[in-house]
């Protein structure tokens, strides 16, 4: 009865005319920006992003540079206030090394007598921009590079856990997109040529998927990372990785990508595309991947947690990426004893980054699905 | 004769996100026992949100923001505006007083439970009488309503039935209570032609077998013309004219009833003539021309008039009203003798 | 009227489809959706396919586009020159120079257009299909289309979804015309719209045709729709043409029951002329079931027993007229309608 209908052309004014000449990713766009949680979350994931992309610039340290002074060092917190005023930038204040009197076991204690004055893009540790800039300069540090400065405490090694989040990232978050991105390539591939021409292929195909369904994840994961030589660099490690996650997600998208052909073969704009003499293939490209591809990408989207957990869990059992190259999992690595976790327990902190990453890309997803479809 | 409901000043809005709609807007008629109704329009008219209003069944995010809805029953005047929206008195009234029967039969069946347990169901809800009591009506009421073989019907799934046979089971479990009034919301339209000349013919029938009176909602005038006793004529939310149904066909007042007539081919009547079609498209209900909503389609159209002013219901006679100006007397000087000729 | 060039023949088309069970997919029957059809189109004719849903009219049209290969029989596509093809044995590929000549107009306006595409991509694309015309040419074409159906040719930057019911026929029509097709097919082309915009649909497919004389097969349920835009019409039930004729006569003097019923049972526009006749009982035969001898027979009142057992064919009744009823031609027909109920 309400089914929306367009007003009388004379009814409507300019502002109108750019609603009726939208593109689908336009209204997609219009309809997105009213979902706030989609939103907000969309900002949080392109700083993340953005942060990562530029690890060397907002990691005040090498994450590599070892400290064996401060090995185990709690956080600092940032000082704005203290009985000595206001300070912007802040300031932080320096460790006094304690020994415990039963255990005899080292610890640092963050002292208010030993102040650092922090400044904004200050020289530090050596880095490159993008991969091939030199630069030492970093969003955040001392005067003095070598005063400590561990926001986020330090790890076995005395290696600032800050740095090391912000450089664990760059792999995490992108682990997860580079998995979707082959699922999405070889989903479309094996799950149009299954739709689209159906007969033997199409049986093979939805067999193959059945197996590679009921096989249970974890366990496949691990013989598979498994069977990864030894000797692989970081590079192909990473990408050895990212095709053993989408070794599973391709099957969804592919089984997604035929229903879709399937019941788009029968839509009456695809006859009247045939009737008009358009090549199959142009039909394919034209008409039919474009019909779906918002949906697809809203699925992928709510798909892409699940590949950054799993990358996570991978890599805390040792089994994915392994040191020295830092990703979200890797750093977990470090909390695999209770003792650990009971005397360093800022260890813990990768942890939240997953939380915020996973939660946004969620809200994301969310909002895209009920965006996906303008036309609804 | 006093009549069985007066809807009266009903508004019903939808606020979407993309702005508000006026779906229903100040609609007011009556229906008398025994009486057949037609409501006609087209899509976006409002008609079935009205109907809907009346049973406090309107979709969210519709509101009914004014208006009554007297109900008499046994000599008590109740207004349904005024009960609560999921009480139990609404819910007494309705499938026992006033039943209701849909376009997509599909829609009012359970698609796990058999046809002869859902009707039964009814039945012991409104009449409170046993299971055994509830299939002989539930029997009898599936003769009554011309379905074949009705004890072998009880035990079959909707999915099972045919559109007609379906909408025949539809009829049958409105009916089960004997309702006073029976809205139809376009229950032909599903239908091919045989169908709906069977569907029609038992309403007809059962109509006058147990006096009840129906708000018949429909965009086909032709059923229109067979099968109601009164019409309103809707378009936009505001009903245009209101009349009974010979007056309608043979002396219609407003352009839209007028065009919306002279628009539709009929059989016989030659391929030589040309169909008079009417201009343009039904509007956006969120962008509403202003002054009488019909202006920019309509033949009759009076610059400076029509544009600005929201023409009154004007009673043409006692039984006639249309709402337009060039029926009021306000401005029967300004407006051109040319517009009553076409 | 006269009898014109055949320009598309029909000839016992079939179009079974397989009901297929179980996990190996084994053929268990068929829907026997189109069951010996014949069929003529003359040039610059108007022919009106009429039946009631599931009769199979829709796969007639789909059968002669090639959305399905049927099953058996031919339709032959006449050129200028009398020389025909065989559109329903030619392979997929070797289609495309033939597909221009036939186009189709889709029911509903909202699934025939793809809603990711401009008019101008839309109404240009069978254009770009043929390399007719592109760029600047194109673009003058696609306005003069868009003219041609009333539409505004500055709007062709727009997409499908800034347009009504009504107007996104007007865009499917110029899509149909833009090949300058010998043959259109409309398929139930006003039957989703308004009441108040069906005659801007019809009036426009009418005046296009007496300018540009296209032949036209026109699919409809609604009999008072083709008795206004076609010169000869067929009736379809059940898989089968049960009666052809000119439209002056078919609806004032059927031969078949079953058309003579159809015709008692569209409502008159008269409240004075009240009848509500209920001229069928029972419902459509079930295509993958259909009843022995002529599938009308339980439905019919005059149904013998020669009915339940012999198939009847199409026997010519009078001039252009055909019927395929064993009593053809003697059964009284008129007075079919039960008595009017009095109001």
């Amino acid at each position: 009865m309400l089914r929306s209908r367009p007003a009388s052309q004379e009814a409507l004014n300019k502002a109108d005319e750019r609603q009726l000449t939208a593109s689908q990713w336009q209204l997609i766009w219009w309809r997105f920006r009213k979902h706030r949680a989609a939103m907000i979350s969309l900002a949080v994931l392109l700083l993340f992003y953005f942060v990562a992309l530029f690890a060397g610039f907002f990691a005040p340290r090498d994450p590599a540079r070892v400290d064996a002074q401060f090995a185990q060092a709690p956080p600092q917190p940032l000082v704005f206030i203290d009985e000595t005023g206001f300070h912007f930038p802040p300031i932080v204040y320096g460790y006094v090394g304690e020994r415990d009197p039963k255990t005899l076991r080292k610890f640092y204690r963050v002292s208010a007598d030993d102040r650092h004055q922090l400044r904004f893009f200050v020289r530090g540790d050596p880095y490159l921009i993008l991969g091939f800039i030199e630069s030492d300069i970093h969003f955040i540090g001392a005067d003095d590079p070598d005063s400590p400065l561990f926001l986020l405490g330090t790890d076995l090694l005395g290696r600032d856990m800050l740095s090391r989040v912000i450089y664990g990232g760059q792999v995490s978050l992108t682990v997860g997109l580079v998995g979707v991105f082959l699922s999405l390539i070889l989903g479309i591939l094996l799950g149009g040529v299954s739709g689209y021409y159906g007969g033997w292929l199409d049986v093979a195909i939805q067999r193959l998927i059945e197996v590679l369904r009921s096989i249970p994840t974890i366990p496949l994961w691990l013989t598979l990372s498994a069977a990864l030589p030894r000797n692989l660099t970081q590079l192909q490690m990473y990408f050895g990785i990212t095709i053993i996650l989408s070794f599973i997600g391709w099957t969804e998208v592919a089984r997604v990508v035929r229903g879709k052909f399937m019941s788009l073969r029968n839509e009456d704009f695809i006859l009247a595309a045939r009737t008009i003499g358009t090549p199959r293939f142009r039909i394919i490209y034209r008409h039919m991947v474009p019909s779906f591809i918002s949906h697809l990408i809203a699925a992928l989207t709510l798909a892409l947690p699940i590949m950054i957990l799993s990358e996570t869990a991978l890599s805390f059992l040792g089994l994915g990426l392994r040191p020295p190259t830092i990703s979200w999992g890797t750093l977990l690595d470090g909390t695999q004893n209770l003792n650990a976790i009971a005397l360093t327990p800022w260890l813990l902190l990768p942890v939240v980054p997953i939380i915020i990453t996973v939660l946004a890309f969620n809200f994301v997803g969310d909002g895209l699905r009920d965006a996906a479809d303008p036309y609804a | 004769m006093e009549p069985l409901l007066e809807v009266k000043h009903l508004k019903v809005h939808f606020a979407t996100d993309e702005g508000l709609i006026e779906a229903v807007r100040d609609v007011s008629f009556e229906i008398k026992r025994g009486e057949t109704v037609a409501i006609v329009g087209e899509s976006g008219c409002g008609k079935s949100v009205m109907a809907r209003a009346i049973l406090r069944i309107v979709p969210s995010p519709g509101r009914i923001v004014e208006g009554r809805v007297n109900f008499h029953r046994g000599g008590r005047n109740i207004d349904l505006t005024a009960l609560e929206e999921k009480g139990p008195e609404i819910r007494a009234i309705r499938g026992a007083d006033i039943a209701m029967i849909f376009q997509e039969p599909m829609a009012t069946f359970s698609p796990v439970h058999t046809i002869g347990n859902q009707i039964n169901e009814a039945i012991i809800l409104h009449q409170g009488i046993d299971q055994a009591g509830a299939t002989a009506q539930t029997l009898d009421i599936l003769n009554r309503v011309g379905m074949p073989r009705p004890s072998r019907i009880i035990h079959r799934y909707p999915h099972q039935l045919s559109g007609g046979m379906l909408q025949r089971a539809m009829i049958a479990m409105a009916l089960s209570c004997r309702p006073q009034l029976l809205i139809a919301d376009e229950p032909t339209t599903a239908l091919d032609v045989t169908t709906q000349a069977q569907i029609l013919r038992l309403l007809f029938d059962l109509q006058r077998e147990l006096n009840m009176a129906i708000l018949f909602i429909t965009h086909d005038l032709s059923v229109v013309s067979q099968f109601a006793d009164r019409v309103e004529v809707m378009y936009l939310g505001e009903v245009v004219e209101s009349t009974d149904v010979i007056t309608l066909f043979e002396d219609p007042k407003h352009p839209y009833t007028k065009a919306l007539l002279n628009s539709i081919p009929q059989t016989g009547a030659g391929r030589g003539q040309r169909l008079q079609s009417i201009a343009g498209a039904i509007p956006n209900p969120l962008h509403r021309p202003s002054g009488c909503l019909f202006h920019p389609r309509c033949d009759s159209f009076q610059p400076g008039i029509c544009d600005q002013v929201s023409p009154k219901e004007i009673n043409i006679d006692s039984d006639h009203r249309a709402r337009c100006i060039l029926y009021d007397q306000q401005y029967s000087d300004k407006v051109s003798s040319a517009a009553f000729d076409r | 009227m006269s009898a014109t060039k055949p320009l598309l023949e029909i000839k016992n088309l079939k179009m079974h489809f397989p009901i297929k069970r179980g996990i190996m997919g084994r053929t268990v029957g068929h829907v026997k959706a189109v069951d010996d059809v014949s069929l003529t189109i003359g040039e610059g004719e108007v022919v009106g396919l009429v039946g009631e849903s599931g009769c199979g009219k829709s796969t007639v049209s789909r059968c002669i586009v090639r959305a399905y290969k049927p099953t058996a029989g031919q339709i032959l596509l006449y050129d200028a020159h009398g020389q025909a093809v065989d559109l329903a044995s030619i392979p997929e590929p070797d289609l495309q120079p033939y597909r221009r000549d036939i186009q189709m107009i889709f029911q509903d306006p909202f699934s025939s257009l793809n809603p990711r595409m401009t008019l101008r991509q839309i109404i240009g694309e069978p254009m770009r299909n043929y390399k007719i015309c592109r760029g600047k040419e194109l673009e003058d074409r696609v306005a003069y289309l868009l003219e041609s159906v009333g539409l505004r040719p500055e709007h062709m930057s727009r997409y499908p979804h800034a347009f009504s019911g009504g107007q996104r026929q007007r865009i499917g029509i110029a899509r149909a015309l833009a090949l300058n097709p010998r043959l259109i097919i409309c398929d139930e082309p006003v039957s989703a719209l308004d009441v108040s915009v069906q005659a801007q649909i019809l009036n426009l497919l009418r005046d296009l045709q007496a300018e540009f004389r296209y032949s036209y097969l026109f699919i409809a349920h609604d009999l008072s729709v083709v008795d206004y835009i076609c010169e000869r019409v067929a009736v379809m039930y059940v898989g089968k043409i049960v009666e052809t004729a000119d439209t002056a006569t078919i609806f004032t003097d059927p031969h078949h029951p079953y058309t003579a019923a159809l015709r008692s049972a569209i409502p008159r526009l008269n409240p004075r002329l009240r009848q509500l006749p209920v001229p069928l009982e029972g419902d459509v035969a079930d295509p993958a079931n259909t009843p022995s001898g002529c599938v009308f027979h339980p439905r019919c009142r005059f149904a013998e027993d020669r009915c339940r057992q012999d198939t009847p064919a199409m026997t010519a009744t009078a001039a252009r007229h055909h019927a395929r009823c064993h009593f053809a031609g003697q059964l009284d027909l008129s007075g079919h309608s039960q008595p009017a109920a009095t109001a």
